[in-house]
C-alpha cells in the first residue's frame, strides 16, 4: 500500500460508502434459523422454553469452533476440558485403524469389576490439568496461547451431598502464535474465567444458584451423568452404541467424531463406574472411523494411546492407559484449516487424576 | 442493584438469577441485525450457527462482561467477531469468487441506465477484490465500521483495542480502497478505450 498519496485521483467518500453498502447486500436472513437460535438460546438459559438436557455450564455446543470463541478480541477462549503441558509428545506414530478396536477391547477388559471404592465421609477427588488455547488478535495480528488451568474436584460417597469444585488458573503458558512479549502485551494471559474459585453444591450443581435454581435439579445428560442418568444408559454394548448414536444425531461436526465427544464429556467427570467406563470403550470400538492416532501420546508425563476421530478442521483424542484402562486425558489437534495456527499443533489437552482422599478441598498426597 | 435500569438498556445487568428473559430481550434487539451483518460476511448459512453460538457464548461467559467496559452491542459483536475468524479463508475466498458481491436484479438500480449498472457492478466487484486483501483486522474495522454500524469506540471495545488504534486503521484502509476503486476505474476505461 505505499504510493497512494501519489494518487491525485480517487474514489470520494461517498462513492467508497456507495459501493461498500452495496457490497454482499444480497444476504436475506432465514426467519426459523433465527426463531431455532433463540429457542436454543432460551433452552441454555433455562428458559421457559426449555426441553433440552442443555444446562448453561456443562453441555457443549453443537458446533465444536465455539470452544475457541472468547468474549472479547483480546480474551482466550474456553470451552470444552482438555489439558497439556509442555513436554507433549506428538510423534504421529503410524494410525492403527483396525488395531483401535481391539486395542479398546482390550482396555475395556482390564478395567476392572469396580473403583477404589469411596467410604463415608471420603471424597473422589478428580484432578485436571486442563491447557486450553485462547485466541485474539488485539493489535491485529493473531495471537494464540496454551494456558494450564487446574480444575479439581471433590465428590462425595453419596450423590447428594456436597461436592466442592475449584477452579484457577495456575500461569504456566505456551504461546503457539505470536512471541511471548506479544502475548503478554495483549492481556490475553491470567484472565478471569468464568467459575473460577471455590465452589460448593450438593449433587455437584455448582451453577444452580447462578440460574436460580434449586442444587440437585439439572436433568442428567452425557454432560451431566447424574446417577439417573448413568443408571438409565443400556448395559449391552451394542444397545449403548445405538443410544449414544440417537443422542448425538444432527449435533456435532460429524457423527463418528461426536460420538467421541460425547464420551470424553461423560468421562471427563470422572465419576463414570467402571462397568459404565469398560462399555464406553467398547462403544468406542464400534465407531467406523476412530483410530489410534498415537501410540504413545504424552500427557504432562502421562502416557497411554490415543484414540482420535477427525477431519480437516481439526482431530479430538482420548487417551487411555490401555494396561489398566485408566482414561488419561483428552487432546485436540489442529488440522489446516485453522487461521494462523501450524496443522498438527496440539491446541488444547488434558491430564485427568483420580483418587479417594479423606478431606473435602484437600488434593491427594502422593 | 435495585436502581439499575436493565430494561432497554444498552448496557444491561447480566449477572442476575433470572437471565432468560435478559438474553430473551438482547436476542430480539439484536440477533436480526447481527445475523445480517454476518451473512454479508461469511455467508448466511454459516450465520446462521454464528448468530446461535455467539448467544450462547455470550450466555455461558455473562460474566466477563463488564457493563463500563462495553456496550452490550459491542461485546457481541466482539464474540461474533472471535466465532467468525475461523472462517476467514472462506471469506477472502468468497469475495474473490464474488459469489455474494452484489445485490442483483433486487430491484434497487430501477431506472438506472445499463451502463451505470455495468460500472457499478464493475466497482463493487473491484472493491470485493480488495475488501478480501485487507488484513482480517482491518477487514474487521472497516465492515463492524460500514456494515454493523458500529460508531469506533464501539469498534474498540468490541475488538479489544484502543480507540485511537481504530480511527487510524479506519482512515488508513479507506484511504487504501478509494485509491483502489479509482485504478480499477481507470483500468476499465483503458480496456474499454484501448
Amino acid at each position: 500500500m505505499g504510493d497512494h498519496d501519489n494518487l491525485r485521483e480517487l474514489w470520494s467518500e461517498d462513492e467508497l460508502d456507495t459501493a461498500l453498502s452495496r457490497l454482499n447486500s444480497a444476504v436475506r436472513t432465514d426467519a426459523h434459523a433465527l426463531a431455532r437460535a433463540r429457542a436454543e438460546l432460551m433452552a441454555a438459559a433455562g428458559g421457559p422454553e426449555q426441553g433440552s438436557t442443555m444446562s448453561t455450564q456443562t453441555s457443549r455446543p453443537k458446533r465444536r469452533w465455539v470452544r475457541w470463541a472468547a468474549p472479547a478480541a483480546a480474551v482466550a477462549a474456553v470451552v470444552a476440558g482438555l489439558l497439556v503441558a509442555q513436554t507433549v509428545s506428538f510423534n504421529g506414530n503410524p494410525p492403527g485403524a483396525v488395531a483401535a478396536a481391539a486395542e479398546l477391547n482390550a482396555a475395556a477388559d482390564r478395567v476392572g469389576a469396580s473403583d477404589p471404592p469411596v467410604g463415608p465421609g471420603q471424597y473422589r477427588y478428580v484432578g485436571t490439568h486442563a491447557w486450553w488455547m485462547g485466541m485474539g488478535a488485539p493489535e491485529g495480528k493473531m495471537l494464540a496461547v496454551l494456558e494450564e488451568n487446574l480444575i479439581e474436584q471433590w465428590a462425595p460417597a453419596e450423590f447428594d451431598q456436597e461436592w466442592m469444585q475449584r477452579r484457577q488458573v495456575t500461569g504456566n503458558h505456551k504461546v503457539l502464535v505470536g512471541t511471548e512479549e506479544e502475548v503478554k502485551a495483549s492481556g490475553m494471559l491470567g484472565g478471569r474465567r468464568p467459575g473460577q474459585g471455590e465452589k460448593r453444591a450438593r449433587c455437584g450443581d455448582f451453577y444452580a444458584a447462578d440460574e436460580g435454581r434449586e442444587p440437585c435439579t439439572r436433568e442428567g445428560a452425557w454432560q451431566v451423568p447424574t446417577p439417573a442418568f448413568l443408571a438409565s444408559l443400556p448395559k449391552d454394548p451394542r444397545q449403548l452404541y445405538d443410544r449414544l448414536r440417537a443422542d448425538t444425531e444432527g449435533r456435532g461436526p460429524g457423527p463418528d467424531e461426536e460420538m467421541l465427544v460425547y464420551v470424553a464429556d461423560v468421562l471427563r467427570s470422572g465419576t463414570v463406574p467402571a462397568e459404565i467406563r469398560a462399555n464406553l470403550y467398547r462403544v468406542l470400538a464400534m465407531v467406523p472411523s476412530i483410530e489410534i492416532t498415537d501410540r504413545a501420546a504424552n500427557l504432562a508425563g502421562k502416557v497411554g494411546v490415543a484414540f482420535g476421530i477427525g477431519d480437516e478442521e481439526d482431530r479430538m483424542e482420548i487417551i487411555i492407559d490401555v494396561a489398566t484402562g485408566q482414561f488419561i486425558g483428552e487432546r485436540k489437534t489442529a488440522g489446516d484449516d485453522i487461521d494462523g495456527i501450524e496443522p498438527g499443533t496440539v491446541i488444547s489437552f488434558t491430564s485427568v487424576e483420580t483418587a479417594v482422599v479423606d478431606k473435602i478441598g484437600t488434593p491427594p498426597t502422593s | 442493584m435495585t436502581d439499575r435500569d436493565d430494561t432497554e438498556s444498552d448496557r444491561p445487568y447480566l449477572g442476575g438469577p433470572d437471565v432468560a428473559p435478559v438474553f430473551g430481550r438482547l436476542f430480539d434487539q439484536y440477533a436480526a441485525p447481527l445475523h445480517r451483518y454476518l451473512a454479508r460476511r461469511v455467508g448466511p448459512e454459516i450465520a446462521n450457527d454464528l448468530v446461535s453460538e455467539t448467544f450462547l457464548v455470550a450466555l455461558r461467559q455473562r460474566d466477563s462482561y463488564d457493563a463500563r467496559q462495553a456496550v452490550v452491542r459491542s461485546w457481541l459483536y466482539g464474540i461474533a467477531t472471535n466465532l467468525m475468524r475461523r472462517f476467514v479463508r472462506q471469506e477472502e475466498r468468497a469475495l474473490r469468487a464474488g459469489v455474494r458481491s452484489l445485490g442483483r436484479e433486487e430491484g434497487h438500480d430501477e431506472g438506472a441506465r445499463v451502463v451505470d449498472r455495468v460500472d457499478a457492478e464493475v466497482a463493487v466487484r473491484g472493491l470485493a477484490a480488495a475488501v478480501a486483501d485487507l488484513s482480517p483486522g482491518d477487514r474487521d474495522v472497516l465492515l463492524l465500521t460500514s456494515w454493523a454500524g458500529l460508531d469506533s469506540n464501539e469498534v474498540a471495545e468490541a475488538l479489544g483495542i484502543p480507540v485511537g488504534t481504530v480511527r487510524s486503521r479506519l482512515h488508513r484502509v479507506r484511504k487504501s480502497l478509494r485509491a483502489n476503486g479509482h485504478r480499477q476505474h481507470t483500468a476499465r476505461e483503458e480496456e474499454s478505450h484501448g
